[in-house]
């Protein structure tokens, strides 16, 4: 890991939950540390368990949210990964808050795909997502216009990040939205953060693509105007 | 530079920047090449969801059915509630060894912790 002594939104550090859970307000007891917190969990340890719970579930239900676009959906393949995590805790290999995260995004990786394949065996379940399912849905409040707009977006890039490969989904999504450094996200890969990086420009530039946002980007050319740059000038990407 | 490392560079401003680890001069100072403007604009769109939170509801809901699950794993396979701080004082005294002499004959000992 590259800097331990730097607070990252996706991890714990001795005093706080991270600063990407904002909302839970809680702060990781600083006389537990992570690694006697999962000896204890590893045990059923009520309490432990529910510090790992309330410190892991956001970041799950994110990572989630992300790839099946839907909060009711979202929120049944969340249930469906802490029911795979306390099933399988007490033989969890993880030593330390990283491998614990790989471990329990690995599971929500494979509860999403199984989600699926789901899908793909019952071609009568809806592929659309419901309007009340909408991320958007849930706001009770706010700019109208960018409610439309977030509503217009979100289903776009949802359907973009399904045409990528999985790893190239798990690196946007680990970097972007659940804020792990590159070298992190390295360890959580098992990569090198070289590949990682490497893996990160092809998709973001094969999503980019997708999204055709190239097309609308302007771009000053040689005489100095802007034009609509072509899409992903130079970024062909590998899948 | 390589692009690969320009691009990551500027996204891990960004999120130090979110965080508050940066001031608003500093990206300033640091030019966005017109190049990876596509690919940073794509990283927004996905980093939309980065202040998702799940409601209370379910929130409460789904850990009020993780920990009586493990309650019930740890009814069934017969696991005391444990201490807080487990020491020594709560681990059995005594324990029994099997060791292997050269004729293969086991011997058993039993032995102290301390």
């Amino acid at each position: 890991m590259a800097d331990p002594g730097s607070v990252r939104p996706g991890r714990v550090d001795t005093t706080t939950w991270g600063i990407g859970n904002a909302g839970t307000g809680m702060t990781w007891p600083p006389a537990l540390p992570f690694g006697l917190a999962l000896e204890r969990a590893r045990a059923l340890d009520q309490s432990a368990l529910g510090m790992l719970y309330r410190r892991f579930m956001p970041v799950v239900y994110r990572y989630v949210l992300a790839r099946v676009g839907a909060v009711q959906t979202a929120e049944d393949v969340t249930s469906e990964t802490f029911i795979a995590v306390i099933n399988g805790i007490g033989t969890m290999r993880a030593h330390d808050e990283l491998t614990f995260a790989a471990w329990v995004l690995g599971i929500a990786r494979n509860k999403v795909a199984t989600h699926y394949r789901r899908l793909r065996t019952h071609p009568e379940a809806p592929q659309a997502l419901p309007e009340s399912e909408q991320p958007w849905a849930v706001a009770e409040e706010g700019d109208p216009l960018a409610i439309i707009t977030a509503r217009e977006s979100w289903s776009e890039v949802v359907a973009g990040l399904n045409q990528l490969t999985e790893d190239q989904r798990a690196v946007i999504l680990y970097r972007c939205v659940l804020g792990y450094s590159t070298e992190d996200v390295a360890q959580l890969l098992e990569k090198q953060p070289n590949a990682i990086r490497a893996l990160q420009f092809r998709a973001l530039a094969s999503l980019a693509r997708v999204l055709k946002i190239a097309d609308r980007t302007p771009v000053p050319n040689e005489s100095g105007h802007t034009t609509a740059q072509e899409g992903g000038k130079g970024n062909a990407t590998r899948r | 530079m390589l692009p690969e490392d320009r691009l990551d560079a500027l996204l891990t401003l960004r999120v130090e920047t979110r965080r508050g680890h940066q001031s608003v001069n500093s990206i300033g100072a640091v030019a966005e090449p017109v190049d990876l403007q596509p690919l940073l604009f794509a990283a927004d769109r996905v980093a939309v969801l980065r202040d998702e939170e799940p409601s209370e509801d379910f929130a409460a809901r789904l850990e009020a059915m993780f920990l009586s699950r493990a309650t019930y794993l740890r009814e069934r396979d017969g696991i005391a509630p444990r201490p807080m701080n487990v020491c020594a004082s709560v681990a059995p005294k005594r324990y029994r060894t099997v060791r292997f002499n050269t004729s293969g004959i086991s011997q058993t000992a039993t032995r102290s912790w301390r």
